[in-house]
């Protein structure tokens, strides 16, 4: 079933293992970190504050 | 001198922590002397709605903005509350230790300090989750997204993204996988071996992943999809995906599917690729009726998960662990001990579910027994709750659904929800049985069993005084190796008068036969 260009990521993944970057809570790192994974935890915060508005107007934008 | 109640606030501006976070630093201050209740949030709209509930309407607060912290807090005194707010930074900012020194502020920051990583694990609110997936996919990240309450249209074209580009999005409301024996959002401690899994939901991997594991077996990876993958709105592509990927993993043996009954649009996709598939495949579709499935797939379909992990294990190592097989002897002494003096008008089954599966799975076993139940996540045959917080006759209520969880923590973290619930259901003379799921592993609370046994205590008393007895019958789904430690739990409710099952469906199939009476 697999086709086109692209290389497959999803075998890269599965075969090398994860090498996660972890967006959001932070309590998702800490048990990664605790399965001996390295893991870059990236502190979200809502852009534009939160405002959705402004959101889709910066979207379009970018 | 009568007491009186002193309610305080604090915001502080452009200060932004996740709802796990906040729901400990909550914990920690309604814990602290003289404080009689503290509510800890983010200044979003529907934060500071709930807010209102508590009394707040102070300028500072209404005016707060989805990255301003809003600190509520009601107090025995004036001293109880100026103390608790004094001490607040140890709470946010504790020790240096426990904090991340790999924080980063971008994405672009963090692929550049590692630059070889292949998965983004998102689990942002709702409202921001597609567009931070679409960022990762951009960078040629596969994506776990845990988050839920992302538009089904936002979710098709995110996982259609994906898939032009050799990449998988695992979700949205992603609640588990294991990818080469690691565990992402609420996963248990399973060893590594030749079973592959594909699941819709993360509650069904939780437990089809560690039914294999305490049965000597292992899984090579558990690949959540969403659990609207395989609704015809969005046709499978993760399922797919996975199913691509674990074909081609030289671990995986045996692949298995888990998922509530598919689209027709989906299921037509699914079967010609799992027909094609040269690994066996054996499929779990909850609810589903079998003879849907082209007769070359029904030998390898189970009813339930425990049904789908003797099938898996068997194919896998050519027989059926003896665990699998009921004791049919067990069950009937239990009977007779559980209904001892019970009343006539005890006659109904409550389940309180903190996963969506255990939930829908014991509707299908006490289907199959003739018990249609009400739920506010009814199985076809069953009926729709009228209001999701009362139950009515048999009722199985999924308390991790959204109803339950916009802006709250799930209830596999926060038992809150569920012990207020326990305590409601109690009320009920009519009640005969309260059914109960407790999922171990990461993320998950460090004692489900320790947080509800005293509700439970308290229900069986309140039955006792009104001259009946309630019976609880739970289920543990774990391993030896969680964080939890799997034989403390069933102990802890065993102490308090609960009889505990080794899977979900073996709890539900023993309250259908207590219900009959043998």
């Amino acid at each position: 079933m697999k086709g086109g260009l692209m290389p497959n990521k999803v075998d890269d993944l599965l075969q090398k293992g994860p090498v996660p970057i972890n967006i959001g809570l932070q309590d998702f790192a800490a048990s990664l970190k605790s399965q001996g994974v390295e893991v870059v935890h990236f502190h979200w915060t809502p852009s534009a504050g939160g405002d959705e508005t402004l959101l889709e107007l910066l979207d379009k934008l970018l | 001198m009568e007491k009186q109640t002193v309610i305080g606030y604090l915001v502080k501006k452009n200060e932004y922590y996740d709802s796990v976070f906040l729901m400990r630093v909550a914990k920690n201050l309604s814990e602290q002397e003289g404080i009689l209740d503290a509510v800890v949030l983010m200044g979003t709209e529907k934060n500071k709605e709930l807010l209102a509930d508590f009394g707040a309407g102070a300028e500072e607060v209404s005016s707060a903005t989805p990255n301003d912290l809003i600190l509520a807090l009601k107090a025995e005194s004036r001293q109880a509350l100026a103390s608790a707010l004094g001490d607040i930074d140890q709470w946010l900012h504790p020790a240096a230790a426990g904090g991340s020194t790999f924080a980063v502020r971008t994405l672009d920051e963090a692929l550049a300090r590692q630059p070889h990583s292949n998965l983004a694990v998102i689990s942002v609110p709702g409202a921001y989750a597609a567009r931070e997936a679409k960022k990762a996919l951009e960078s040629g990240l596969n994506v776990f997204l845990f988050s839920d309450n992302v538009p089904i249209e936002s979710e098709r074209s995110l996982k259609e993204y994906a898939r032009e580009r050799g990449l998988i999005v695992m979700g949205p409301d992603c609640g588990t996988a294991l990818i080469a024996g690691i565990g992402f959002g609420f996963a248990n401690v399973v060893r590594r071996g030749p079973i592959g899994v594909i699941g819709a939901s993360g509650s069904g991997i939780q437990e089809f992943s560690t039914l294999v594991h305490r049965n000597g077996s292992g899984i090579s990876h558990a690949i959540g999809t969403g659990s609207r993958d395989l609704s015809d709105s969005v046709g499978g592509i993760s399922a797919l995906a996975a199913l691509d990927g674990l074909e081609a993993d030289r671990q995986t043996q045996v692949i298995a599917i888990i998922s509530k009954p598919p689209g027709a649009l989906a299921l037509a996709n699914l079967v010609p690729r799992i027909l094609q598939c040269p690994k066996p495949v054996i499929t779990c579709f909850l609810g589903f009726e079998e003879n849907h499935l082209p007769a070359a797939m029904r030998n390898r379909t189970a009813r339930t998960l425990n049904e789908a992990a003797a099938l898996s294990i068997e194919i896998a190592i050519g027989k059926q662990p003896p665990y699998f097989k009921l004791d049919s002897a067990r069950f009937q002494e239990l009977i007779h001990r559980e209904r001892e003096g019970m009343k006539p008008e005890q006659q109904y089954i409550r389940g309180v579910f903190a996963g969506g599966t255990f939930c829908y799975q014991a509707q299908q076993v006490l289907l199959e027994a003739g018990i249609v139940a009400h739920s506010n996540a009814p199985l076809q045959g069953n009926v729709k709750l009228q209001d999701c917080l009362r139950s009515a006759e048999h009722t199985l209520v999924d308390m991790g659904s959204d109803e339950f969880t916009v802006g709250r923590p799930h209830p596999m973290i926060d038992s809150s929800l569920r012990r207020e619930r326990i305590l409601a259901e109690a009320e009920d003379p009519e009640v005969m049985i309260l059914l109960l799921d407790f999922v171990l592993g990461f993320n998950s609370s460090p004692d489900p069993a320790g947080e509800l046994a005293p509700s439970i205590a308290a229900a069986k008393r309140a039955a006792k005084k009104r001259g009946g007895s309630l019976s609880v019958v739970a289920s543990v789904c774990g391993t030896e190796e969680d964080p939890q430690d799997f034989q403390q739990q069933v102990k802890r409710l065993e102490d308090a008068g609960v009889v505990v099952f080794p899977s979900g469906a073996e709890a539900a199939q023993f309250c259908a036969r207590l219900v009959a009476g043998s």
